[in-house]
């Protein structure tokens, strides 16, 4: 019974001091700044929301976050010194207050300075296509914290600020145009002077690609199985992926119909100096496997016509020699 | 089979009094179209169905099929076509009504952005020489529908009140490549590519019906040729008129180079341009109006000499 007296006590020493009249009247003025507090913050974050203000997404975004809370924390501290708190006190602890936030929140507190940093330089906006690391996607929101990204299989990235600053940037649609860069090798026996005629037809005929600036075909170098080549268009960067996708589809098409073979790895096997025997065997009806008896009529085909028919050697065997040709 | 029976030939015709005047180029006009019925529009290298059910309106389109004889381009004004033709085909797009307005309009529409026109050869205007050329840009065809409501015989007044055109769609009749009119990749202008002859003689220039033609008069005051490579004619701005074979005509351009070197006076000049011969009315306003101001700024860089984009 004592310790319910006890436990009570506070309440009711509390309940009692709201009941003074001259508390009650801080109570009600604390309310009503805390009412028309919200109000204002609300009002304000619903006007700049709405607002012809001439600022990205991201600025708005940013000022509206500062006016809300701000007024916020206004009227907050208006209503707290209506029941006598005084804030001078918290300033004098404030230093080590600091001290202790600052160690405690040293990545947070990184991550917030980082988030200033890429707001003033416009590092990031909200709708760019960046890719951070080895992470493409749109910005959704460049946080206090955090930038947070939608990448193309629509899953959220959150990226520390921090991060965000040291790490390469590289924005996508930042400027209208881009470049497709295709890299291409033809077989060494093509006509070099049809494939660059080629390429200049495919830019031409494809209306997505821009006649200025115009293709660039850059050789690049004799390669192990072709000569391969920079083929390089320009395109509205909202096209880009369909240029892409269209251009390298209408430069196989068109290098098929011209009879130019894109060249991929191939080897071949050339013999020493003795033609390697090759041998073929026609299956008798209804007969089994050659090799198993002796063929009833062997067909013999070796390179030398009219060499006739060798036996294998061991010499044979290991005449071939393996080098990398050219198609 | 609903269907089928939906697509039973229509009873149609033109009401368009220059029908008389059968003007072989002239692929635009208007139709009644009962449900049902079909219509073909040919208008250069581009074929247009248009079908009218009860409830929508569908557009049907085939690509170019003449890209390399354009002197043989046809044209063929809104009219019945076989429903047969449309068996195999599905609609680009449907446009659907509670009750779908009954007649069809097709006109004729500037492109949606600037042409930048390129010499097949490099041209030179001499010192004080004074030259028209006639470059030829692909038009718009588009495709709008509206509600007639017919009044009874005897009545004073017109015989028919018609709502405002409703637009279903727009189609380039020939898809231009894109092009960058800018110094650099950065700044600039997203434009369209064409190219052109050069026509410097006005019965050189072939009359296509898809292909609108711009004269374009430069006069040289200054003491050097004046060379360029690419010309930016700013088709938005300018109206399209149809002389009496029904070539397309845009408001004539005049770029002055003055003495001093500057391309200064750059104007687009009013009404039906004068070499349209029978040319009466405008079939086109201007897809964008602007002002004063923003048209000397697009003209202020009409002309580059020389220039390349890196």
């Amino acid at each position: 019974m004592n310790g319910a007296e006890n436990l009570s006590d506070p309440l009711v020493r509390l309940g009692a001091w709201f009941l003074d009249p001259a508390h009650l009247g801080a109570l009600l003025r604390a309310i009503l700044y805390l009412a028309l507090g919200v109000t204002l913050a609300r009002g304000a974050r619903f006007a700049l929301r709405r607002s012809a203000l001439a600022l990205s997404a991201q600025q708005r975004q940013l000022l509206t976050r500062f006016v809300y809370y701000g007024v916020l924390i206004l009227f907050g501290i208006s209503a707290m010194r209506q029941f006598g708190f005084d804030f001078t006190v918290l300033l004098g602890a404030a230093g080590i207050v600091t001290v202790a936030i600052g160690f405690a929140s040293q990545t947070s507190a990184a991550n917030l300075i980082a988030g200033l940093f890429l707001v003033v330089e416009k590092a990031v906006s909200i709708g760019d296509i960046i890719t951070v690391d080895d992470v493409t996607g749109e910005v959704l929101s460049v946080d206090v914290l955090s930038t947070k990204l939608r990448t193309f299989d629509n899953l959220q990235v959150r990226i520390p600020n921090e991060t965000m600053v040291k790490a390469r940037i590289t924005t996508l649609n930042r400027f209208p145009l881009r470049r497709v860069d295709v890299k291409v090798g033809v077989a060494y026996d093509s006509d070099l002077a049809l494939v660059q005629q080629t390429m200049l037809d495919v830019a031409r005929d494809n209306p997505l690609c821009l006649d200025e600036p115009g293709p660039l075909i850059i050789w690049t170098g004799f390669g192990d199985s072709s000569i391969d080549y920079l083929y390089a268009v320009w395109g509205k960067s909202q096209n880009f992926l369909a240029l892409r996708n269209g251009i390298t589809r209408e430069l196989k098409a068109a290098f098929d119909a011209a009879g130019i073979e894109i060249a991929f790895p191939q080897r071949t096997l050339q013999p020493g100096t003795t033609p390697l025997e090759v041998r073929l065997y026609q299956m008798p009806p209804g007969g089994s496997e050659p090799g198993g008896s002796e063929p009833a009529a062997p067909q013999v085909d070796t390179p030398g016509a009219g060499e006739g028919t060798q036996p294998p050697s061991g010499e044979s065997s290991d005449a071939g020699a393996e080098r990398a040709q050219p198609s | 089979m609903s269907e089928t029976r939906e697509r039973a030939p229509a009873r149609t015709g033109l009401k368009a009094a220059a029908d008389e005047s059968r003007p072989e180029l002239k692929w635009w006009g208007s139709v009644d179209m009962p449900s049902g019925g079909v219509v073909r529009v040919v208008a250069g290298p581009t074929r247009v169905w248009v079908e009218r059910r009860s409830n929508d309106w569908r557009v049907f389109s085939a690509g170019s099929d003449w890209p390399d004889e354009r002197d043989a381009c046809p044209a063929e004004r809104p009219h019945e076509a076989a429903a047969e033709e449309l068996e195999e085909r599905v609609p680009d797009v449907r446009f659907c009504f509670a009750d779908a307005p009954t007649r069809l309009v097709v006109s004729v529409a500037q492109a949606d952005r600037a042409f930048v026109v390129r010499p097949e050869t490099r041209l030179s205007v001499g010192p004080g020489e004074r030259v028209t050329l006639y470059v030829s840009t692909p038009t718009w065809m588009v495709l709008s529908v509206e509600r007639v409501a017919r009044k009874r015989p005897g009545t004073r007044h017109k015989a028919e009140e018609r709502s405002e055109p409703q637009r279903l769609t727009e189609l380039p009749l020939e898809r231009p490549s894109d092009t960058w009119f800018g110094r650099n990749t950065v700044a600039g202008e997203l434009c369209y590519a064409t190219r052109t002859a050069g026509y410097l003689r006005l019965d050189e220039v072939p009359r296509l019906p898809h292909l609108a033609i711009t004269p374009v008069t430069i006069e040289n005051k200054a003491a050097d040729p004046l060379e360029f490579e690419r010309v930016q004619v700013p088709v938005p701005l300018l109206g399209v008129y149809a002389d009496a074979t029904g070539a397309l005509w845009t408001n004539a351009l005049s770029l002055t180079r003055e003495t001093s070197g500057d391309l200064a006076a750059v104007k687009v000049e009013s009404g039906v341009p004068t070499a349209a011969r029978g040319a009466s009315e405008r079939l086109a306003k201007p897809r964008s109006e602007g002002s004063k101001s923003s048209v000397v700024r697009a003209f202020s860089r009409l002309l580059q000499i020389g220039a390349n984009t890196p």
